[in-house]
């Protein structure tokens, strides 16, 4: 059966200008079909993006005119670079941990069959939609001094171990908070893999280690960057587990934004800090999607 | 399980395979259990979070609804909700219509400013946000709560109707409006009803991100207007009380009737 | 305007006129030039294969998409700006576009609806619509639960409702399977017969044109090549794509050497034969040319013989294909080779691969064409 003419454009009167003759009011249709999207615009122009440019100015701005000042304080204090320091030892270690569990699963997840999937899959997706809030709360429940671990370990006369409030519980928090999006994007890559890549390679004579190792892995080596590359991005801008995990020693450069809006004082430092943490997840997301493509990180959202 | 998991692994060493079984069981109780556990507890009859819960008890819910001040946050929480949910798929829609069938100059930057609220940290958008409220006075208010979380849920909605509106097929209206239909009636009598499960989807999951914020309404709210994440939040770090434990059950259950309404939209269309 | 079918008749069909019909996309030209009067109540087909511009001039027409230059006359009117949806065109579309969410009734009876028809008429309408495609108490079935070929009559139904008096046809029948296909071609046959409406019908398959139509236009590379009736354009096709897009044709170039009064040309091919071609007086000695035999005007025998037409060359059988209700076979001369169509079975039982025959036919049969086909 013959395709259909490829000359058939996708829209009634699509506005192209081009032609030149607005034939059948084509030239009307564009422009009511612009009117639908300024709301929109208007919408995100006020809300966002004219806030957002705030926060550039402020963060350039004190009562006296133009400053670097704010910047200037993140250098000059070593307090703050520490929270940098901090704060990307937390992010690399939480992608560390979330790929090392998050491998596995998604690799069993590319494999089950229907039934095993949609459980699986469904696990993963409750986690993934459950408020954060609610998943921190419950770390908080079992890791804490009076939590379900101690009170298990305390019945069987083994003792306290401290969980809460330092970097175990910012570490155990944030993986757990994350993981989805490993398993998320890890699977999505793995579906893709055809198996009879890997049956070729037990034809030819690799072992399944060897089959797993010489061509299963490195064809699921964009997943696996992707995901890093989003956990880490994701975890760097964290506020809500750290704040009710971590300790003194486990300040996120979130939390320190936060604490200065709040107290009312020092906005301009604040928004210093933001654009810089803006700057880093954004610089984050170029490089991902000159690796992996943010188009399938939208769609895959769906 | 055996026959269902087959790639990679042709019957290798059959230990490894239930290794790897085992990982994943593991792995899929991890994520799991805090969930359980808050919702086992949540019905515990004790007066503390002791685990395991020494009996069957709906206390904490009856606190919870009892409450004059977790109801008010509970019922400021859905009004602020659905204000977000209605503005941000009104005007998703509507976007997702151009953004869809238009090519014009500027659409990349278009797409750009549509979908960057969903990769800038969310404390930055809370703090932009709330430096504008500030200055026009309306902290506390559930409107701004409403706006300042739109922002966050349209990008959502554009996602999930432009993948919808993508996967129909415009002869579909073509049809209509041949057949006497102005572009405006073709789209509510043939478009709409054929897009609506994308729409309403696109809608429970603005509903769930907003139902679910934190950052926004914390720094916009004053004492006597705390969303339910917030009062949560100034509960958990200030207090401890076992009430919490039902509140986070019941927003489980929120997440978890949001999941499956979505399954069940999605399967209604196939 | 006067129809094939009678003078000063007056018809219920529109006349459709098209003058200019320009469409491009940037560089790209998709129609080019297209100039085309259809009479009322002539069923007239775009005939051409893909991108040749006939689905763009159909949607052109529809108003979806804006004509680069020209203007298009429904019933001496000018319809440039016009919307689609008042165009009163009744449309069918390949893919039946049936909407999924209404059921049959509601499908038929939607233009109906637009147009603010009272309830009692819409349904005496939709029953009559149904009866019309011979598909009597389906108002209340889905889509989905239809076969195609009952989609496609739905569809119809649909566009034939409101008594369009043009309609639009836009490969209706392309994932029909073959009986099915030609059983809608008689039923859509009768149904404009009945209605009287003008058709214009796109399609890429030539033996459907050919059986449908009183009139084709055949269409490449976004110009109309040739309109005239199946016969014409059977017997006489104006350029090489058109002797080739319609049935099949053998081509023979070479030089015209002389012109008789007999009303026949002598061609010297490159091989140094000669053949004579039917003249009508558009060529003259010393002009290249190409000549176009149909496979089925060629005669072959084992021997020469007194009684064959006059061309007359010596060949090998190199292929013989079955295809059921006749024969074709592949004669390779040395430099070329000739696709003979026959019906005869006798000669079939003696023929072998390898034989030396003789090709025969008549200059009557042999076309000279005498336009380039357009680039």
């Amino acid at each position: 059966m013959e395709q259909r003419e490829p000359e058939l454009p996708p829209a009634p009167a699509a506005g192209d200008g081009a032609g030149g003759r607005p034939a059948s009011r084509g030239r009307g249709r564009t422009s009511l079909t612009g009117f639908l999207l300024l709301p929109a615009l208007v919408f995100l122009a006020i809300f966002f993006a004219y806030p957002m440019i705030d926060i550039v100015v402020r963060s350039f701005a004190d009562p006296g005119g133009f400053t670097l000042a704010h910047y200037g304080q993140v250098i000059e204090h070593p307090v703050y670079l520490r929270v940098f320091q901090i704060t990307f030892e937390i992010a690399f270690t939480v992608t560390l941990l979330t790929l090392l569990l998050g491998y596995p699963l998604a690799y069993v997840l590319a494999g089950a069959g229907k039934l095993a999937a949609s459980v699986i899959m469904a696990c993963v997706l409750l986690s993934f939609f459950t408020n954060i809030l609610v998943r921190t709360y419950a770390w908080m429940i079992i890791l804490g001094p009076e939590g379900v671990i101690n009170q298990l370990l305390r019945y069987e006369g083994l003792g306290d171990v401290k969980l809460l409030y330092n970097r175990y519980g910012v570490l155990i928090g944030m993986t757990y908070a994350l993981l989805p999006y490993m398993v998320l994007t890890l699977y999505s890559v793995m579906r893709g893999i055809d198996r009879r890549f890997l049956q070729a390679a037990r034809n030819l004579g690799a072992s399944d280690w060897r089959a797993f190792w010489h061509v299963f892995l490195p064809l699921s080596l964009p997943g696996v960057v992707g995901g890093s590359l989003l956990v880490f991005i994701l975890s760097v801008g964290y506020f809500i587990t750290p704040r009710l995990l971590g300790g003194a020693r486990d300040q996120m450069i979130a939390m320190v934004i936060e604490q200065h809006v709040e107290l009312g004082v020092n906005w301009g430092f604040a928004s210093a800090l933001a654009i810089i943490l803006l700057f880093l997840t954004t610089a984050g997301f170029m490089l991902y999607d000159r690796l992996v493509g943010l188009k399938a990180l939208f769609e895959s959202k769906v | 399980m055996s026959a269902a998991v087959e790639i990679g692994y042709v019957a290798g060493g059959a230990w490894k395979r239930r290794a790897l079984h085992a990982a994943a069981v593991l792995i899929l109780a991890f994520l799991l259990l805090p969930i359980v556990i808050i919702i086992l507890l949540s019905f515990s009859s004790g007066l503390y979070l002791q685990f395991p819960p020494p009996g069957f008890s709906l206390q904490w819910y009856e606190r919870f609804f009892r409450d004059p001040q977790w109801m008010t946050s509970l019922w400021l929480s859905a009004r602020v909700s659905m204000m977000c949910t209605a503005l941000s798929v009104a005007l998703g829609v509507l976007a997702s219509i151009v953004l869809v069938r238009e090519r014009f100059p500027g659409k990349t930057a278009v797409y750009v400013l549509i979908l960057s609220p969903l990769i800038v940290p969310g404390i930055i958008i809370a703090i932009a946000v709330f430096f504008l409220f500030s200055r026009l006075h309306m902290m506390g208010s559930p409107v701004a709560m409403a706006l300042g979380q739109a922002v966050l849920t349209l990008p959502l909605v554009v996602v999930i109707v432009s993948a919808t509106l993508q996967g129909f097929d415009q002869r579909l209206e073509q049809a209509a409006i041949i057949l006497g239909a102005s572009p405006t009636r073709a789209f509510f009598h043939v478009t709409l009803p054929i897009i609506s499960p994308g729409v309403i989807s696109s809608a429970l999951f603005a509903f769930l991100a907003s139902f679910d914020e934190l950052l926004v309404p914390l720094l916009l709210a004053d004492p006597t207007t705390m969303t339910l994440p917030v009062r949560i939040w100034t509960t958990v770090t200030m207090q401890i009380d076992p009430t919490i434990v039902a509140v986070s059950s019941v927003l489980v259950a929120v997440a978890l009737t949001v999941l499956v309404s979505a399954g069940a939209l999605r399967r209604s269309r196939a | 305007m006067a129809g094939p079918r009678g003078e000063g008749v007056a018809r219920r069909g529109a006349p459709v006129r098209l003058e200019g019909l320009e469409k491009a996309y940037g560089e790209t030209v998709a129609v080019r030039d297209v100039t085309l009067s259809v009479a009322a109540g002539e069923f007239i087909t775009l005939l051409g294969p893909s991108g040749s511009g006939k689905t763009t001039t159909l949607m052109m027409i529809a108003g979806f998409v804006p004509e680069s230059a020209g203007e298009i006359y429904i019933d001496d009117r000018p319809i440039g700006r016009v919307p689609p949806e008042r165009r009163e065109l009744g449309m069918v579309f390949q893919s039946y576009a049936l909407f999924p969410h209404m059921s049959v009734a509601e499908n038929i009876s939607f233009p109906l609806r637009m147009r603010g028809w009272p309830r009692g008429e819409i349904r005496q309408k939709v029953a009559s619509a149904l009866e019309m495609v011979k598909l009597p108490g389906y108002e209340e079935r889905a889509p989905r639960q239809l076969s195609g070929g009952q989609q496609q009559r739905v569809a119809l139904a649909r566009a034939i409702v409101f008594e369009p008096r043009v309609l639009l046809m836009d490969e209706p029948l392309g994932s029909l399977d073959k009986k099915l296909r030609e059983h809608m071609q008689a039923e859509i046959k009768r149904i404009q017969r009945q209605l009287d409406m003008t058709v214009i019908y796109v399609t890429h398959d030539q033996d459907e044109a050919l059986t449908m139509s009183d009139r084709i236009a055949v269409m490449h590379h976004g110009r109309i090549q040739q309109v005239g009736s199946p016969t014409a354009l059977y017997d006489e096709p104006i350029n090489a794509f058109v002797a080739d897009f319609i049935g099949e044709s053998n081509f023979l170039g070479g030089t015209v050497t002389s012109v008789d009064a007999d009303g026949t040309a002598e061609v010297r091919h490159a091989s140094g034969r000669t053949f004579r071609a039917a003249w009508h007086g558009s060529v003259r000695p010393g002009t290249s040319v190409v000549a176009s035999i149909r496979p089925e005007r060629l005669t072959l025998a084992a021997e020469g013989a007194a009684d064959f037409p006059c061309n007359l060359w010596q060949g090998r059988i190199s292929e013989i294909i079955f295809i059921g209700d006749a024969t074709k076979y592949k004669i390779a001369l040395e430099d070329l080779i000739l696709t003979v169509k026959t019906q005869d079975r006798d000669f079939g039982a003696r023929a072998r691969m390898g034989d030396e025959v003789w090709v025969g036919w008549s200059p009557a049969h042999t076309t000279l064409l005498h336009h380039a086909p357009d680039p």
